[in-house]
C-alpha cells in the first residue's frame, strides 16, 4: 500500500513536469509549427505527379515510405509466426495422446486411432457462445463487414482506406465467425496454412518491389515496371499490388494468432 | 486568469489529456500485480502514444489529407505522414499484443500462474514441480502395470 501511494506521487509529480513541459511542444492546429513544415509540405504538394494517388496517406505509406510499410508488414508476418511456434511446441505430451487418440475405430478390420471430436474437447473459448440473436446479427454484419473491407482495400489509392484496415476489417468477418461457430464455422483457415499465407503476402510485397529490377530501375520503383502502361498507371498498379500483399498478410496474421491461441487452449488443463 | 487557461487549453490541452493517459498506463503497470492487467496497461500506454503523435497532423482549417482537386494549398491539407507512420504503428501493436498473450499462455501452463507474488515468491514453481512428480509418478505406476500385462500376455501363447 505504502509504495502506490509512492508510486502514485512521484507519477503525479512526472506528469505535472510533462505538461507544464508542453510549452515547448507547438501549438495544436498551427500551421506553421516545425512538424507541418519541412518534408510534409512537399508531400502534399508533389504527391498527384509523383506516386499518382490522390490519397497522400497511401502515397506516403506505399510509395515514398514503401521501405518502411515493407518491414512494418515483416514484423507482421514475424509475430503471427513467433505466435505459432509459441504455442505449438512442448505441448503436454501426455495430455495431447489421451485427447488425440482415445477413439478407435475399426476401418476395413483394421483398427484406427481417431483423433477426437473437437466438441469432446474441454477448451472455453473453441465452444460457440451467445444464443440466437447473436447468431443471426453476426450472420447479417460478416457479408457485409467482408465486401466493405474489398471496397477499402480497391479505393484505398484513391479515397480513405488502405492495406492495413482491409486486413483487419477482413480478419474482424473471420473472427466473430469462428468465435460464434466455434468448430463448426464453415469458413475457417487452419493456422499453419494461416501462417504460410502471411508470408505470402508478405513476399508478394517484395516481389512487387522486384519486378521494377528487372527493368532497370530500382527497388520498388513503381514507374519502372515492366509493364506496357502510363506511368501514372504503373504507379497505381504498384501501390495496390502491395496493398494487397499487405491485406493478406495483415488478415493471416491475426486469424493465425487467433487459431494459435485457440488450439493451444484445447490441451490445457481443465480437470 | 480564465482567459489564459482557455488559451492554454485550447493551444495544448490535449498534450495533457494524452499525459495524463500515458501515465495512467505507467501506474497501472507499476502497481497491478497480475500480467496480463500488465499487457492492458501497455496497450494503453501504446494508445497514449499514438494519440500524442497524431496531434502534430493538426492544422486550423485543414481537410483530412486527401487531395480534392479544388484546394491546392499545402496548408490546406492535415500533416499526413503522423498518419501513415501511426497506421502501421497500430497493426503492430495488435502483433506485440498476440505474442505477449502467447507468452503469458506458455507462462501459465509452466507455472500455473500469471501473479507476480506467485511467481516472485516460487509458490507457483512448488506447485507445478509437486504436481510433475506426482504426474511422474502415475505414469511409472501406469507403464509397470502395462509391462506386467504385457509380459502375461505374451508368455500366454508360448504356454500354450
Amino acid at each position: 500500500m505504502k509504495y502506490k501511494i509512492l508510486t502514485l506521487v512521484v507519477l503525479i509529480i512526472l506528469c505535472g513536469a510533462f505538461c507544464a513541459g508542453t510549452a515547448y511542444l507547438p501549438e495544436i492546429g498551427d500551421p506553421q509549427s516545425v512538424p507541418n513544415n519541412h518534408i510534409s509540405d512537399y508531400y502534399i504538394e508533389h504527391s498527384e505527379e509523383d506516386t499518382a494517388s490522390p490519397n497522400i496517406v497511401s502515397g506516403t505509406l506505399a510509395d515514398y515510405r514503401g521501405y518502411d510499410t515493407m518491414y512494418e508488414t515483416s514484423v507482421m508476418f514475424v509475430s503471427g509466426l513467433v505466435v505459432t511456434l509459441l504455442l505449438a511446441v512442448n505441448q503436454k505430451k501426455d495430455q495431447q495422446k489421451k485427447r488425440k487418440y482415445d477413439v478407435t475405430e475399426k476401418v476395413m478390420g483394421a483398427e484406427l486411432l481417431r483423433p477426437v471430436e473437437t466438441s469432446k474437447l474441454k477448451g472455453i473459448m473453441n465452444h460457440p457462445f451467445g444464443g440466437i440473436i447473436i447468431d443471426v446479427s453476426a450472420r447479417l454484419i460478416v457479408p457485409f463487414s467482408m465486401m466493405y473491407a474489398m471496397y477499402v482495400l480497391a479505393a484505398g489509392e484513391a479515397s480513405p482506406g488502405g492495406g492495413f484496415q482491409a486486413g483487419a476489417v477482413l480478419a474482424l468477418g473471420m473472427v466473430l465467425g469462428r468465435l460464434m461457430k466455434g468448430e463448426k464455422a464453415s469458413f475457417k483457415i487452419p493456422g499453419a496454412v494461416a501462417v504460410l499465407l502471411a508470408g505470402i503476402g508478405a513476399f508478394f510485397y517484395v516481389f512487387t518491389g522486384w519486378l521494377s529490377l528487372f527493368n532497370g530501375g530500382m527497388f520498388l520503383e513503381y514507374g519502372a515496371m515492366p509493364f506496357p502502361i502510363s506511368y501514372h498507371h504503373l504507379h497505381e498498379a504498384g501501390i495496390f499490388m502491395i496493398e494487397a500483399g499487405v491485406t493478406l498478410c495483415v488478415m493471416m496474421t491475426i486469424v493465425g494468432i487467433m487459431e494459435a491461441l485457440l488450439k493451444r487452449e484445447d490441451f490445457e488443463e481443465k480437470d | 486568469m480564465l482567459e489564459t487557461v482557455n488559451t492554454f487549453l485550447a493551444a495544448r490541452g490535449i498534450y495533457c489529456l494524452v499525459f495524463i493517459l500515458f501515465f495512467l498506463a505507467v501506474y497501472g503497470m507499476i502497481t497491478c500485480k497480475n500480467y496480463m492487467k500488465k499487457m492492458m496497461c501497455m496497450n494503453v500506454m501504446q494508445v497514449a502514444v499514438i494519440l500524442f503523435f497524431l496531434c502534430f497532423a493538426q492544422k486550423r482549417g485543414g481537410v483530412i489529407p486527401i487531395l480534392d482537386g479544388v484546394t491546392e494549398a499545402a496548408s490546406g491539407y492535415l500533416n499526413p505522414i503522423p498518419h501513415a507512420l501511426m497506421l502501421t504503428a497500430i497493426v503492430v501493436s495488435l502483433g506485440t499484443t498476440g505474442v505477449a498473450l502467447a507468452l503469458l499462455m506458455r507462462m501459465t501452463e509452466e507455472y500455473g500462474s500469471v501473479e507476480e507474488d506467485d511467481l516472485l515468491s516460487g509458490k507457483a514453481r512448488k506447485k507445478k514441480e509437486e504436481s510433475a512428480d506426482e504426474a511422474d509418478e502415475a505414469e511409472a505406476e501406469k507403464e509397470a502395470e502395462k509391462e506386467e500385462t504385457a509380459d502375461v500376455t505374451g508368455k500366454d501363447p508360448d504356454e500354450t
